[in-house]
């Protein structure tokens, strides 16, 4: 902030300098003109990034792209992007579960924000398994029924085109999988979306039932704090077994809170996938 | 995005030579950003038009027109004041209107010397001519005669356009998606489109203008905007032409000279907090897109478009004035006034 202070000084005497050298007059606060936005305070907008599918079973294809004379770098290994990160300069091939981290740089603007896409391989087709959801998703945002939870399709970030999100505003929601074969299994992975200015968070605790026992549980600590828009897999570890069965148990923050334009209100729950590992 | 203040200089020209020469001598640090492609690039003024807030708010800036004496009127659903009226330079004139909680599309139209505005409201499900200080002339309900609708509330209408026979179409955006055709005293004359995929059908056909660049054969423009398509209609409702805009998702087309500007509220896949502004030239060409990427076509087809700077938040309408600068109005950013762009 002192920085930015500075610069704006600096450029407003800049400017008065310029403007006494070539003789222009300076008519103080006669009319009102026009004070442009200068390219270092616009900041460039996050990589476009396309994947064929952000679920894959062998391997998928990543492509970014963004703004004419802009650049993207990247990383793959979970740390942060900075100037020096890989430069991207064309298709990658993705044949494990990764995190893609990814910003645009310009000479001219501020650096995007960092844009994090989690792609991951499924180990186990549970398409074929049963499942109920309780309660129901709301009306908007049904799905293709509860099934949309194990038929191994992502949905995309904007939650509005397709049909890969379920979407609810209640406190919990309980989903019930039976398998057609017992797995033998250490986690559960939870597919979310958190959207805060679409009054979308990350659910705030999630707990695994076998035959009315917990075998796991996670709380998301930080799930009501300001965050960037971002599809999220969430992992649960459970006890290392054979199932059947299992009753995930997912409960959304009480209200949304006070920083948030939609504070006091219940936050929605958007979940497209359920993967078991 | 920061909003500055700043000293006052002399005239354009000299803030012109200011940031030329300090561009050159210190870099990028007095850069004045420069957006959009080709022949339509603007600098940008965030502060445009702002005002206290507390005294004359705005929900969404919605539509924006400029009428005879050059005055720039605004439209917002903040029953506060419905209508705002700036000169060219930001300043407020008058202001006006407190019943019309879903003011949405406003559409100015000059009848033998006399300009009259037509607001869409999209709680009113109704469309209410008036004059240019809010006198109500004229309400036009919901189609009934039709047919195709039972109850005001399947109406919910987003924008209009008058032919130069006075003849008036309304787009039901938000509501069935038919395009209702009234004559000039409001008798309805016909009613074409409607709900579908199909190339005469729309989804959300938000927004309508009567193209009169060939003033010997005026036609319709009418946007399908989560379609990303813009549909050429014969005055008759005839289905003539699409021109796809793919990850553009183009609000209303305002005709200036011989291009189409539209407000671009989403772009890429719909993503909150995006949008840019659109500009196709006479062959329907997307020749810049301000705040967007640049425009590729292969082999005659646009690739998809995306948000590149993050300068406008879900713009809404652009109004062209007689320099040729835009006035950008945006929904749902927070109650910000709108954005002016200043060609260069």
């Amino acid at each position: 902030m002192r920085k930015a202070l500075w610069k704006k000084w600096r450029k407003q005497v800049m400017s008065m300098v310029f403007v006494a050298a070539l003789g222009a007059p300076v008519l103080w606060g006669q009319s009102k003109k026009p004070i442009f936005l200068s390219a270092d305070e616009v900041q460039l907008a996050a990589p476009k990034i396309g994947m064929d599918s952000m679920l894959f079973k062998k391997s998928g294809t990543l492509q970014m792209s963004t703004s004419q004379g802009a650049t993207i770098r990247y990383t793959l290994d979970g740390t942060e992007v900075g100037p020096t990160s890989s430069e991207y300069s064309g298709p990658l091939v993705i044949s494990h579960t990764v995190q893609l981290r990814a910003m645009a740089f310009h000479p001219d603007y501020k650096p995007s924000v960092e844009q994090i896409v989690n792609l991951r391989k499924i180990h186990s087709d549970i398409s074929s398994a049963e499942i109920e959801v309780n309660p129901l998703p709301h009306e908007n945002y049904l799905g293709t029924g509860p099934k949309t939870l194990i038929n191994g399709k992502k949905g995309s970030i904007n939650f509005r085109n397709g049909h890969d999100w379920l979407g609810f505003q209640t406190e919990q929601v309980e989903i019930d999988l039976k398998f057609m074969q017992a797995l033998l299994l250490e986690k559960v992975v939870l597919s979310v979306l958190q959207d805060q200015g679409s009054w979308i968070f990350s659910p705030n605790h999630i707990s695994i039932n076998y035959k009315g026992l917990e075998i796991g549980s996670k709380t998301i600590e930080d799930c009501g704090e300001e965050a960037n828009k971002k599809m999220d897999f969430i992992e649960i570890p459970i006890k290392n077994a054979v199932y059947d069965q299992l009753k995930i148990t997912v409960e959304s923050l009480d209200q949304i809170p006070s920083w948030h334009p939609g504070k006091g209100t219940k936050p929605w729950l958007f979940m497209d996938e359920i993967l078991v590992e | 995005m920061r909003r500055r203040k700043f000293v006052g200089t002399g005239s354009l020209a000299a803030l012109g030579i200011v940031s030329l020469n300090a561009g050159v001598l210190y870099g990028n640090w007095y850069k004045d950003a420069i957006i959009g492609h080709g022949s339509h690039r603007y600098k940008i003024d965030l502060d445009w038009g702002k005002l206290n807030s507390k005294q004359f708010p705005v929900k969404d800036c919605h539509e924006m027109v400029q009428d005879a004496k050059g005055r720039i009127i605004l439209l917002t659903n903040h029953t506060q004041n419905n209508i705002l009226i700036y000169d060219r330079s930001g300043k407020l004139l008058d202001s006006w209107g407190h019943e019309y909680p879903g003011a949405h599309g406003l559409t100015l139209h000059d009848e033998n010397g006399t300009e009259f505005l037509y607001i869409c409201d999209n709680e009113r499900h109704e469309v209410i001519k008036t004059t240019l200080d809010g006198k109500v002339i004229q309400i036009f309900p919901y189609p009934k005669e039709t047919g195709k609708y039972q109850k005001k509330e399947e109406y919910i209408p987003t924008e209009t356009a008058i032919a130069a026979n006075g003849d008036i179409y309304v787009a039901d955006g938000y509501g069935a998606q038919y395009i209702t055709h009234y004559d000039a005293r409001g008798n309805v004359k016909n009613v074409f489109g409607g709900r579908g995929e199909a190339d005469h059908l729309f989804n959300n056909a938000h927004g309508i203008c009567i193209d009169d660049r060939n003033p010997n054969d005026p036609i319709l423009l009418i946007t399908a905007r989560q379609q990303n398509k813009l549909k050429r209609f014969a005055l008759d409702g005839t289905y003539m032409s699409t021109i796809d805009l793919p990850g553009a998702y183009i609000c209303r087309p305002v005709i200036h000279n011989k291009h189409v500007y539209l407000a671009t509220i989403w772009s890429g896949d719909g993503s909150e907090g995006t949008g840019f502004v659109s500009i196709l030239d006479e062959n329907d060409q997307l020749v810049s897109a301000p705040g967007g990427n640049d425009p590729v076509y292969q082999n005659g087809v646009l690739q998809p478009m995306y948000q590149a700077l993050t300068i406008f938040r879900h713009p809404h309408d652009i109004c062209v004035d007689n320099d040729e600068n835009l006035y950008v109005a945006q929904w749902n950013s927070w109650g910000t006034y709108p954005i002016k762009l200043y060609r260069v």
